[in-house]
């Protein structure tokens, strides 16, 4: 059975505002594996993010990286704990790619020389190297993805936060995207991933949560969650295109004319 | 929309990171040496001296291929100058040379008054330009580091640091904001209703700056590994003197002399 590496126990986050956007959520999140966040708008699965991520503190409950509270960890967390948020232009905020690409590993003072030999392997490997002079504003959205999750896989953290890393994307994209997850997870990353896209989901996920109004509705498979028609009602989600053509397949109905 | 494009533009430039081959301290000692020097030294009577500061800002810009956006910059901050000086051709007492009637009120402008106009555009346009010059000569980024000699706690570098990013922020907020309501003004975007539309977005573009602010910020903090904004430089890097920052610095005194005693 794989380790434990993240974990939130009855987490309870309230926005200044007053909105609740976690009530109680317990989740745990194992080493190696792909664990999808669903859920509507608005059912905290950013938020939840954001507090595994430690950059919110919960005002109730708690969430431990390896058995220990990260509010003892303190920054410490950040270098094992990497978030790609799900608007790139809230993650880049430098003059060029380059220098967003390289923030972090400026930030722990390695010398220029390797920073450079680090940010165009990566960038390489990604297929960003052209972008590298650019403005990260002057990218397309597509490109903008792409740059985001480089100032973040840059340093190698072991356990990767998305938030909608598909939402408003090509196909070509999401392909890309499901190849880096599969690539991340053979080396032993973790991954954890907010998404509304249940054909992403059904897809890559070893395990997922079915977040509504700031609580955990369901937890399991993403199969057998995914066939529930109450729990998708529920979740304002839908049955995987994939799921679909398994049923029909197994029921006939496939086979039935006037179907391509 | 355009303008502030342009002022996006000039300050993404400005952002970009360099290599002046000078330490961090020179750049900002001599940034701050040029351009008190050129902003308190009066360019009056005109004489080529008056000129000097432009001209060297205009060898700067070439020296860093950035002549095109200096002068664009240049032109946008004269057209301002003069916004803002016109009012001293009709407040300075003296010989009038032209009478503005407005009704009841009278307008006199004066050659004192001309004469103090030019001289404060002059002046302000000299240190503004020698100063984006400077600094797109040696880079924010190498000012920013410099500011570390003043401030060792780091507290002003890291200010200027997050204004740097946070600025453009701003400016494209502004004009995602503008965008959305031409969009929907169904009208020919002319330049005053553009003004208007930007003046009526103001307590928007605020907020929306400040919610865009706060992510950015945690951004920031989920890539700062060491726990907050670590300065780039140490002291010792700040003050690593070479043959350049002596040469620069000579430069820089002979031109502090040659404004201060008004050589030519």
């Amino acid at each position: 059975m794989s380790r434990e590496v993240l974990s939130c126990r009855g987490v309870w986050f309230r926005y200044p505002d007053g909105t609740e956007a976690l009530r109680g959520v317990s989740c745990s999140i194992h080493q190696g594996e792909v664990t999808v966040l669903l859920g509507p708008n608005g059912a905290g699965k950013t938020t939840l993010l954001l507090v595994l991520a430690g950059l919110l503190e919960p005002s109730k409950g708690q969430v431990l990286f390896r058995g220990r509270d990260v509010r003892e960890l303190g920054p410490e967390l950040r270098k094992h704990v990497g978030l790609v948020f799900q608007d790139p232009d809230d993650q880049l905020f430098c003059p060029t790619v380059f220098d967003d690409v390289a923030f972090a590993l400026r930030q722990i003072g390695l010398p220029e020389e390797e920073v450079r030999i680090r940010v165009l392997d990566l960038a390489r490997e990604l297929g960003i190297e052209h972008l590298l002079d650019k403005a990260p504003y002057r990218l397309s959205y597509g490109e903008k993805k792409k740059v985001a999750i480089a100032t973040v896989l840059i340093y190698g953290p072991e356990v990767l936060l998305m938030d909608e890393p598909t939402a408003s994307l090509s196909p070509r994209y999401v392909r890309f995207l499901e190849e880096l997850v599969a690539e991340g997870v053979d080396s032993g990353r973790t991954f954890v991933i907010a998404t509304q896209d249940v054909d992403f989901a059904y897809e890559i996920a070893d395990y997922a949560y079915v977040l509504v109004e700031g609580r955990v509705e369901a937890e399991g498979r993403p199969g057998e969650l995914l066939s529930d028609p109450g729990l998708l009602e529920k979740a304002e989600l839908r049955e995987p295109r994939k799921l679909s053509e398994i049923l029909l397949k197994r029921t006939g109905l496939a086979e039935l004319p006037g179907r391509p | 929309m355009r303008y502030l494009g342009s002022v996006e533009h000039v300050l993404e430039r400005l952002a970009r990171e360099r290599d002046p081959g000078m330490a961090p301290a020179t750049s900002i000692f001599l940034l701050i040496l040029l351009v008190s020097v050129t902003a308190f030294t009066s360019p009056l009577p005109l004489r080529p001296g008056s000129f000097l500061p432009l001209l060297m800002a205009i060898a700067l810009s070439s020296a860093s291929r950035e002549l095109g956006a200096f002068l664009k910059l240049a032109g946008m901050v004269s057209f301002f100058l003069a916004v803002v000086s016109l009012p001293l051709l009709f407040t300075t007492p003296g010989t009038a040379f032209w009478t503005l009637r407005l009704g009841p009120l009278k307008l006199s402008a004066t050659w004192n008054g001309a004469l103090q106009a030019l001289a404060f555009a002059l002046r302000c346009l000299n240190a503004i330009c020698l100063a984006v010059a400077w600094t797109s000569y040696v880079g924010f980024n190498s000012l920013i580091r410099g500011l570390h000699a003043i401030d060792p706690t780091g507290t002003i570098p890291s200010m200027v640091f997050l204004t740097t990013r946070y600025v453009p922020l701003s400016i494209r907020e502004a004009q995602k904001l503008i965008a959305a309501r031409e969009a929907r003004t169904l009208r020919e975007p002319r330049l005053n209703t553009t003004w208007l539309l930007l003046a009526s977005s103001c307590g928007d573009l605020l907020l929306r700056a400040f919610h865009r602010a706060w992510k950015v910020n945690l951004a920031m903090k989920s890539r700062c590994l060491s726990g907050s904004l670590t300065s780039l430089t140490s002291l010792k890097d700040c003050f690593r003197l070479g043959t350049r920052d002596v040469l620069w610095a000579l430069l820089a005194l002979a031109y502090a002399l040659v404004m201060v005693l008004r050589v030519i």
